[in-house]
């Protein structure tokens, strides 16, 4: 193990660590970046340069981002959660992921791959042939999910009826639901 | 084929839906499945493959299943919005593109498209099912990270991501221990089971419908070709625990669609018997006999009641009326297995499966508790007939769907090996 591998390791790890103990949300979100661009630096360490950006922009970018707005909202914008939804769950917790640690871990120990692609960098220009050549269905598959997914969305935050069908006082149950 | 149309249709109707009324949306819904079912048969007994997409036979029967449901459950909604039969479309193509394809990568995304509309199903009455609906939606999540997380690893091991592929090692059994905990989560295998009662008590009787019926037979598709070539240690122990804790916990039920959720629990262990030997045919006929009588039951009930319904309610069905009550004595008979009726082949091809790979055990267990699960649907069959004030919405259609599909439930016992060739054909 390199030097370098360690600290990764280090990193990945405490940051890790202080998603799942700090009691502030907003600090554990910001940990969570962190972790984030750890794992970007990894990926482009690995030869997966635009996996590693994707990490950056979509994750540390995008969704965390998305977290963030979630605690604003629910907390009003007071990270100091405070409270143990899970009450005495931790050490449950943290004896599961041990565990799947540990089988991860022994299922892993002693492989050998015994294939690998050139991955030219692991930029676009690799990519993109791929995409749209071996992996075209799955890509229109995912199209179509999205496509599900958005409808969705739409049809659980509407209302049983049309706003505009609904008495007065229906309408604020609805807008508080 | 059937994926293009089942796709076209989606999109076109997705744009429709703004334009036309609801239930003329519904009678699109159910032109749009059978053109779908048009097209299955169409190709029937023919290969079609395109890149990780491949029909075959198991695919044809499997989606077969999953259409009927998907068209079953439109056919029994009444609904103010579109996006309901808009929605089981969607999950119906997913469910085609899950049965169609070894491609794993491809199956998690089919596996998604067909539970996210479930998910916003199951909450469709807000309220009651809304807790149920969560608990569903975050284990699902879960679920489908486990199957991700499968699908690495069994590219790690395999250096392919087709399931399928022999490997060995400690890494290829974890690989295809993860994929099964994610597709043993959507046929409610236990011990991936908590989900089940609470959801198939709290949604709406049509989406439960489809539950059991599609997403079970999609996801057998799959575990057939992830797991029946893969020999698991674990698979013994899953369907043991299935078998016992479904009917057991059956037995103390007092309302009819937790009763079945528990049956569907122990229905879904007799079915992975037939994973030993990957035998298509078996498992195939087995979640048709399955899929027509939970189907039925399901539908009974929704005409009884779209909410829960305790057994005492379904007391003088019978009386008030015999056509209802009398599809409900033959679903529940048929989900028994007793003689006359399709369920018993159904059972009767699995266990001889089980038999065939040697699982004496499992085959002595899966008797006895077949035999223990005569004493709830007995219950279930026989309060159709019994003195009480039953009440049934009076629909001339799903009552005609309700008999024919009794009736074919008896004729298919009485003559099993008249389908069989063709399912074996797909």
């Amino acid at each position: 193990m390199s030097p370098w591998e360690a600290l990764a390791l280090l990193l990945l790890l405490a940051t890790g660590l202080l998603v799942v103990t700090l009691r502030n949300a907003i600090h554990a979100a910001l940990a969570l970046i962190a972790n984030f661009l750890v794992l970007a630096g990894v990926y482009v360490a690995l030869d997966a340069r635009f996996l590693g950006f994707i990490q950056i922009i979509v994750y540390a970018g995008a969704i965390v981002v998305l977290f963030l707005f979630v605690i604003m909202l629910l907390f009003a914008a007071q990270g100091e959660v405070g409270f143990d939804p899970l009450v005495r769950s931790k050490p449950l917790a943290a004896l599961l992921s041990l565990g799947v640690a540990g089988v991860l871990l022994s299922g892993l120990l002693g492989l050998k791959l015994a294939f690998s692609q050139d991955l030219q960098g692991g930029l676009p220009q690799a990519l993109g042939p791929l995409l749209y050549g071996d992996w075209l269905l799955v890509l229109l598959a995912v199209g179509f999910l999205l496509m599900a997914a958005t409808v969705v969305a739409v049809a659980l935050v509407q209302p049983s009826r049309p706003l505009d069908a609904l008495r007065p006082e229906e309408r604020k149950e609805e807008v508080l639901r | 084929m059937t994926l293009l149309v089942l796709a076209a249709v989606s999109v076109v109707l997705t744009l429709l839906g703004f334009f036309v009324s609801v239930p003329a949306f519904k009678r699109l819904t159910i032109l749009g499945l059978s053109l779908g079912l048009l097209a299955l048969f169409a190709t029937w007994g023919r290969p079609e493959a395109f890149g990780p997409y491949q029909v075959d036979g198991v695919s044809r029967v499997f989606t077969l299943l999953a259409l009927l449901g998907a068209l079953w459950t439109v056919g029994l909604v009444r609904t103010r919005r579109f996006e309901f039969y808009l929605l089981v479309l969607y999950a119906a193509t997913g469910m085609h593109l899950l049965a169609s394809t070894k491609h794993l990568v491809l199956m998690l995304v089919a596996l998604e498209a067909l539970s996210l509309p479930l998910y916003a199903l199951a909450t469709w009455r807000r309220g009651a099912g809304l807790e149920a609906a969560l608990k569903y939606f975050l284990l699902g999540a879960l679920a489908a990270a486990f199957f991700l997380y499968g699908t690495a690893l069994f590219y790690g091991a395999t250096g392919s991501l087709l399931a399928g592929t022999p490997g060995e090692g400690p890494l290829y059994a974890l690989a295809v221990g993860l994929l099964l905990v994610g597709l043993g989560f959507k046929v409610a295998l236990a011990p991936f089971h908590f989900w089940t009662p609470d959801v198939y008590q709290g949604s709406p009787t049509p989406v439960v419908l489809f539950m059991a019926t599609g997403v079970k037979a999609a996801a057998f598709a799959a575990l057939l070709r992830v797991v029946a070539p893969a020999s698991l240690e674990a698979l013994p122990l899953l369907i043991a625990l299935s078998v016992l804790l479904g009917n057991l916990a059956a037995l103390s039920q007092k309302e009819a669609k937790r009763l079945l959720a528990y049956s569907s629990i122990a229905h879904a262990g007799y079915m992975a018997l037939a994973l030993y030997t990957g035998n298509a045919q078996a498992l195939g006929f087995y979640l048709l006999t399955y899929v027509l009588a939970t189907g039925l039951a399901f539908a009974v009930l929704s005409e009884v009641s779209p909410d829960q319904v305790p057994l005492e309610s379904l007391k003088g069905l019978f009386h008030k009326d015999p056509l209802l009550g009398l599809g409900l004595f033959v679903a529940a008979l048929s989900l028994l297995g007793l003689p006359p009726l399709a369920g018993f082949w159904g059972k009767y091809l699995v266990f001889t499966e089980a038999a065939r790979a040697g699982q004496w055990g499992l085959l002595v267990l899966a008797l006895l508790t077949s035999a223990v699960s005569a004493y709830y649907y007995l219950g279930l069959a026989l309060a159709v007939f019994q003195k009480g004030e039953a009440m049934a919405a009076p629909r001339p259609l799903a009552r005609s769907v309700a008999f024919l599909v009794a009736l074919f439930l008896l004729l298919l016992g009485l003559f099993p090996g008249s389908l069989l060739p063709a399912l074996a054909a797909g």
